[in-house]
Formats: C-alpha cells, structure tokens, sequence
C-alpha cells in the first residue's frame, strides 16, 4: 500500500497544524451547539483532515491528536485530560490520511470524489463511535446521553465542516480539478449540504424557543445526513448520466487522435441521442470521417514513387535491339530522314 | 519545316491516342497546320476520338502502304469539326483501317517500311505541314522504331505504375540512341494519392529526361472514354491547362 511519504518536512507541517488546531479549539470553546457543551461549533476539525490527505496518516493523527493535547494543555486541564478524545482526534485526522493509497488525490473524477466523500464521513464518525463507546462502557456517560450529547453533535457537525471546507482546501492545494464531472457533482454536494444546514439550523432554532428537545434535534441531525447521503448518491447518477456521452465522446476521440480511428457505427448509440449532444456526436462522427479521409489522401501522397530498373535486364534489352540489322540501318540515315522531312517542306513553302 | 513529334508508349493503353488528338487540336487551334496519322495499324483507333466511324473514312493509311493511293488522299481534314481555330490552323487526319481484312492482311504481308518514312515527307509537303503528329503502335518494332528515328520529338509516355518503368527506360534509351533531338516524359493517369511534384522529381531523376507534364487518373476524362476531343470538350479543364502547356512545350522545340 502505498502511502504519503512521512518526512521531516511533513512532521514540521503537522505539528504547525496541532498548534493551530489547538489555539482554535480554545477559542471556539464558548461555541457550542445547543443541548451540547461539549461539542463546540468546530470548523477547526478540517485541518487535521486535510494534513492526513495531503502528508498521510501519520501527520494526520500528529496534528490531530497532538492538537487536541495541546487544546487542554492551553486551557490548563493538562495534557492528559482526556487521552481517548485526544485518540479520537488523532484517527480523525489519521483516516483522511488514505487518500493516497486509496488514490483519491488528485481528484479529477467522479470515483475519486465519492471516495474522498466516503473518507471524511467515516474520519467523523468511527473515531468518536470508538470514543463514546468508551465513555458508554465505562460507565462515565448513560447510553443515551453518549449518543445525543457526544455522538451525534460530533459527527453531524463534523461532516457538516468536513463536506463544507474540504473541497475548497483541496481545490486551493491544486488537488481538484474542476472539470465539468465534478463541476456538476460539486454543484449539487454544495446545494445539498447547504439545504441540510439550513433545514437543520431551522430545526435548531424552532425547537430552541419551544420545548427544547435534545434527542428531536439530533434525530432531525440523523435525517438530514441521511439525507445528504442518499442525496449525493442520486447526484452521483445524475452527474453521471450528463457527463457519461461527454467521456464516451472523449473516449472516441482519444482513440482518433492515437490515430485508431472509430468506426462510424460506434457513434450511433451517441449520435441517435435527440438532444444537442446527439447532434454534437453527429457532427463529430461525420468531422472524424472526413479528417480520417483526407488523412488516408495525405498518407499516400506522402508514400513515395519507387522506380525500380532491372538493370542488367535493360541492358540485354537494349543490346538486342539495337544490334539487330535494320536498327543499324535505321541509325545509320536517322539524321539524314529527319533532315529530309524538313527540308522539302520548307524549300516548299518558301515560295508562299 | 514540318516538325515531326511521335507519341509513343512501352506499354498500351497509357494514353497516346487521347495525348496525340488533344495536342493535334491544340496545334490547330493555334494556327499550326497540323497532321496527325495514326501508325497504330494493328488496333487503330484515334478517328475515335474524333467522332468519325471507320465508314466515312474513304483512303486509310493501308491504302497508301499497299501503294494503292497517294498518302494525301488518306488524309481528311477535320478543321471543321473544331470551332474557335484561327483560320490558319488546319487539322488533318490520317486513319489506319479498322477493317480486320485489311489488318490481318497488313500483318500477314506487311509493308515496305520505307514507305512509311516516305509518306511522312510527302504528306509534309503536300499539306504545308507545320507539325505531323505520329500516334504509334505501343512497344518496340520496326515502324515505331522508324517514327521515332523520324522523330524531331518523342514524347513518351508512362503511367506511374512499374510495369511501365522497364519499358519506358528502353524506350527512352533507344530515342538517345538514334539521336532523337528533343525527347520529354509525360506522365499519364497519375493516381491522385500520390504528389505529382515528387514523381515528377523521381522521374526526371530515374530516366534522366524532362517530365512535359504529369495528368492525374481523371474520371472526366475516363467518361469522355475516347468519346470527344478532352481540350474541346472541357475548355476550362485543369488537364485542359496542363495539356496545354505541354503543347506550348512541344512548339518551342519546333521553333528552336
Ligand atoms: N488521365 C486519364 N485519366 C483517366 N482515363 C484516361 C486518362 N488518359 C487516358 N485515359 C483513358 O484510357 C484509355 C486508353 O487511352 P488511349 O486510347 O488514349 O491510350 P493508348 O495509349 O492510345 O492505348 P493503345 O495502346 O491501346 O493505343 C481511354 O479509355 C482513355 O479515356
Ligand atoms: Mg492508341
């Protein structure tokens, strides 16, 4: 398996990064959801994520783990104030972190994007799954309160954070390319996530002014990414019937310029569409044909006339005629002949 | 001076008849007194292209052989069927017979070959001919080799195809033998995948001998299939233009 190569370079980024995710998970320390104390409002969470995809699980988990350390260690609760959040933290960032083995980077097409997608929803929820069924089991939090007040804030808000900056980040880093695939497709992950927010954020501030219900609030959280999820899934076919013609075409087209030219029937299924790419396909099969026609025209032109003499052949040819009698002859009053056809004509026309 | 310039070919069917009528009307066209005689008694066939049948054609070539007329009276002037021509130009035709009596007893018996050489001079003094256009028999005998030798042009021609590379090369080196004093290649139903600037380099250089022109295969010219004279029929023609410039060719060696 092949992974980001951990070097001194990638240890100086990622302990840059723990301090950042530290100091800032500080300061965002008065942001808290409703109903959550301990879960605060945390845009932070992206950046150990986006240093496990850009340096690898070992710089992820550094700067998250580290960070988090550094986060109690900063608010004076000590280093240690809680070891399997600050674990948690780590595999958050770690797991992103297989982004390269998983060939998810660059992200150039569909396939690459779901995965990344696939990535930073588990990064937001098996560590913190791990971590309260710590919590649970030890008996330090009831069931019920580990999954609505720990669980659920953690992961909602974070993949809410993760969906919502990691694309940009990845984008400014020249990791995503933009191209009419993931164009679409990021049009409708932005459209879905930022419907979910706000239908969630409503659900927050309706239920704030009338009897508060924390577990109504996070079963809404639930909906809503599972509504995001089969969302993505739906735009995932969508995108890709749109762009599905434009990589057949593209295909076709490649193979024409690695000089394998299509045969025409191959456009039909494309070329039958009604719409306007049926009649872009139409005219790139009829452009192909000619180009591959007046290609087949140029190639031969530039083949080469071959003259090839049989030289010992001409030679033998040549003596048996001209060593026969007559030829002799003929030779010998050739001169004279011709000189005789034009002087009589003209001692005759002199006169008119 | 009568300027005698012979179209000849290795091989058949590269085009001689159709190059010789063509360059015959541009001739006459012109102002030049122009015969063309058609030498090919085995398979005649240039009055073809002229639209005569082989009935209105009273005195042959074979007739004059046998010594059964004088050349002149095989020969037909045909100016009338050309419109446009100076009245200087005069085009006269001289037929072989298409009766196949008359051929196989022309190859049964054949014919002073003298004759032939004789009736070249009499028909230029009888016709004030500025040109005689000689359209031959293809390959190597006796008769072609006496209108080559008559030559003061050969125009050979060839089609770019390599069973006309052997024959042409000892057409042409018999022409250098016999001291023919002008001699040009024309390349013939060239086909239109290949560059005619390049074969014209690559026969020029193989055969040591100017390329007068080189005519693509065309499908205009195929469907006229030696039924009209190609110059006449398409005035504006490309090929019209080349064959046109290959008779402008041929008369600088006769004025030369
Ligand atoms: N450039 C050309 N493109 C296409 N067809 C041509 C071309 N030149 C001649 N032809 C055709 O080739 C055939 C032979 O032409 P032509 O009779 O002039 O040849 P030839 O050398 O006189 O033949 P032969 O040796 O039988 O006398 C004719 O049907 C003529 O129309
Ligand atoms: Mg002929």
């Amino acid at each position: 398996m092949r992974i980001a190569r951990f070097d001194a370079a990638s240890l100086r980024f990622s302990l840059i990064v723990a301090c950042i995710y530290g100091i800032a998970n500080v300061l965002s320390g008065n942001a808290y959801l409703p109903g959550c104390t301990f879960a605060e409002l945390r845009p932070q969470v992206v950046l150990p994520m986006f240093v496990g995809v850009l340096y690898g699980p070992f710089a992820g988990f550094i700067s998250g783990a580290l960070g988090d350390m550094l986060g109690y260690a900063i608010s004076g609760k000590g280093f240690l104030f809680a070891p399997i959040w600050s674990l948690a933290n780590g595999l958050m960032g770690a797991i992103p972190g297989f982004a390269t083995a998983w060939h998810v980077t660059p992200i150039a097409r569909m396939r690459s994007f779901v995965k990344l997608q696939v990535l930073l929803m588990l990064a937001s929820s098996a560590p913190f799954a791990i971590a309260t069924g710590y919590e649970a089991a030890t008996g330090a939090a009831p069931p019920a309160v580990a999954l609505f007040h720990l669980f659920l804030p953690i992961f909602i808000t974070d993949l809410l954070w993760a969906f919502l900056l990691i694309p940009p980040l990845l984008y400014a880093r020249r990791l995503l390319r933009v191209d009419i695939e993931i164009r679409t497709l990021l049009a409708i992950h932005y459209l879905l996530l930022f419907t979910v927010i706000a239908t969630w954020l409503g659900g927050v501030l309706v239920s704030s002014d009338n009897n508060f219900s924390i577990v109504k609030l996070y079963l809404l959280g639930c909906v809503t990414v599972l509504i995001l999820v089969v969302g993505l899934a739906f735009s995932l076919l969508l995108s890709r019937q749109i762009t599905a013609p434009v990589m057949s075409l593209a295909e076709l087209a490649r193979r024409a310029r690695d000089g394998q030219y299509p045969e025409a029937a191959e456009f039909n299924p494309l070329a039958g569409r009604s719409d306007e790419f049926g009649l872009l396909s139409g005219l790139f099969r009829d452009m192909m044909d000619a180009v591959r026609t007046r290609e087949l025209v140029l190639r031969k032109k530039i083949d080469d006339l071959t003259i090839i003499i049989d030289q010992s052949k001409h030679q033998a040819d040549l003596a048996r005629i001209t060593s026969a009698d007559h030829f002799k002859d003929l030779k010998a009053k050739a001169r004279a002949l011709r000189q005789g056809l034009e002087q009589p004509a003209k001692t005759e026309k002199a006169p008119t | 001076m009568a300027t005698v310039i012979s179209v000849h070919s290795f091989r058949g069917g590269t085009g001689k008849s159709n190059t010789a009528a063509n360059l015959a009307v541009l001739f006459a066209r012109q102002g030049k007194r122009v015969a063309l005689i058609d030498t090919d008694i085995p398979s005649p066939g240039v009055h073809v292209l002229f639209g005569l049948n082989p009935g209105t054609v009273r005195r042959t070539l074979n007739d004059y052989l046998w010594g059964e007329c004088p050349i002149r009276d095989a020969a037909q002037e045909i100016t009338g069927l050309f419109e446009g021509a100076p009245s200087a130009g005069r085009l006269h035709l001289v037929s072989s017979s298409v009766n196949a009596a008359d051929i196989a007893r022309m190859l049964r018996d054949g014919y002073d070959i003298n004759l032939l050489g004789e009736g070249y001079r009499q028909l230029a003094v009888d016709l004030n001919l500025d040109i005689l256009l000689v359209d031959t028999h293809p390959g190597i005998n006796e008769e072609t080799l006496l209108s080559i030798a008559l030559s003061n042009f050969l125009l050979v021609v060839m089609r770019p195809d390599h069973q006309d590379y052997q024959g042409t090369a000892l057409t042409v080196d018999v022409a250098r033998e016999l001291e023919v004093p002008h001699m040009a290649i024309l390349v013939n139903k060239a086909p239109l995948s290949l560059d005619p600037e390049r074969i014209r380099q690559t026969v020029e250089t193989t055969y040591k001998c100017p390329v007068a022109a080189v005519i693509p295969h065309s499908d205009d010219l195929m469907t006229l299939a030696s039924q009209g004279v190609f110059v006449a029929k398409y005035p504006q023609h490309p090929i019209t233009r080349q064959l046109e410039k290959v008779a402008a060719l041929l008369l600088e060696s006769e004025e030369a």
